[in-house]
């Protein structure tokens, strides 16, 4: 297993775990979900960030929550069919 | 008497004529030599096969690029990377391979020819522009193994020497026979680098045809080539279905 697909892999569970959740999860729920370290998970959560799959939001009691964006969904649509494509042509 | 009327050409031109010596030979029988200036006119049909075969070639190659954005734009996959820009290098390599075909076909020779001094910058154009797309597509399938950084920037230098020994020569002949010691290079590390108990794929040999095609592609070009224009149809629609193949294949998964 490569290191790239383990972590496009990885990337997937976690948008997964959030959409399961009603789209809507905390971010302790969320590192206990995903089988990853504390570090490997904030390292995942700032590269989801950063590229916008993922955002935060605040309810009225000012707790923070995880949503997926238009693009998370994207992703998580398209994910076997990138999959698909990368192992087809060998990428 | 007879006269014979002999035209010493290259090709069957109609040009200025320009007679050369007048022969008295045997009998009653003159030849007249006429010695022909060596200009290429405009074949309709050369023409239009190769606008065909350039616009599809070219098409099919740019939608693999555009096809595969929001794959590359979501994921960021390096692999996708090399394969697309692999296709947009191709893309622009046979549209400047068409730019040369109109100059090499249509040039009438002569000092101070505006096309002449243009020829060698768009040899250097295909010659790097290819060469990008030959590693390129290399690189789609053994990024893994490679440091790509590194690699990137020596392809590109890689690319630049061709493209400036193919410029100092003039002649896309040097560029296509260093393109095929590219290819054998290329072909024994892709062989080398596939799984022990794996088959070499289909999509390996596709690669493999598409980058022997575009050498083959680059050989067609020389005006008095070794192969008929039949065979050239032939190679040019075996490389067109190849294409289509490969369009097809990347429009089941990049939807």
């Amino acid at each position: 297993m490569n290191k790239k697909r383990d972590r496009m892999e990885v990337i997937y569970d976690i948008l997964r775990i959030i959409r399961d959740k009603h789209n809507s999860i905390k971010p302790t729920p969320l590192l206990r979900y995903s089988n990853l370290s504390s570090s490997s998970f904030n390292e995942y959560y700032i590269e989801l960030m950063s590229k916008e799959f993922i955002k935060e939001i605040q309810d009225n009691k000012g707790k923070k929550y995880i949503t997926l964006t238009d693009k998370g969904f994207k992703f998580l649509e398209k994910y076997q069919l990138i999959t698909g494509f990368i192992k087809e042509f060998e990428l | 008497m007879v006269i014979t009327l002999t035209f010493i050409s290259t090709k069957k031109l109609k040009c200025t004529l320009k007679i050369h010596t007048f022969y008295k030979y045997l009998n009653n029988t003159y030849i007249l030599v006429i010695v022909m200036p060596p200009q290429m006119l405009f074949d309709p049909l050369r023409f239009t096969t190769e606008l065909i075969y350039t616009v599809s070639l070219v098409l099919a190659c740019f939608l693999i690029y555009f096809k595969t954005r929001e794959s590359y734009e979501l994921t960021k996959y390096k692999g996708i990377m090399f394969f697309r820009d692999a296709f947009l290098f191709l893309g622009l390599s046979y549209l400047m391979r068409f730019i040369l075909f109109i100059m090499r076909f249509t040039t009438i020779e002569g000092p101070g020819e505006p096309r002449l001094e243009i020829f060698p910058i768009i040899l250097l154009l295909t010659g790097y522009l290819s060469t990008m797309g030959i590693a390129y597509l290399l690189f789609s399938s053994i990024w893994k193994k490679i440091d790509s950084k590194y690699i990137i920037v020596t392809t590109h230098i890689l690319a630049l020497v061709l493209s400036v020994v193919s410029f100092i020569t003039r002649s896309q002949d040097v560029l296509a026979i260093l393109q095929l010691i590219m290819l054998i290079i290329t072909t024994f590390i892709i062989f080398i680098s596939k799984n022990e108990h794996k088959k070499l794929s289909q999509t390996k040999i596709l690669y493999g045809l598409i980058l022997l095609f575009w050498i083959m592609d680059l050989w067609i070009l020389v005006p008095r080539g070794i192969f008929s224009f039949e065979v050239k149809i032939i190679f040019q629609i075996l490389s067109l279905i190849v294409f289509i193949i490969m369009y097809l294949k990347v429009t089941k998964w990049a939807k």
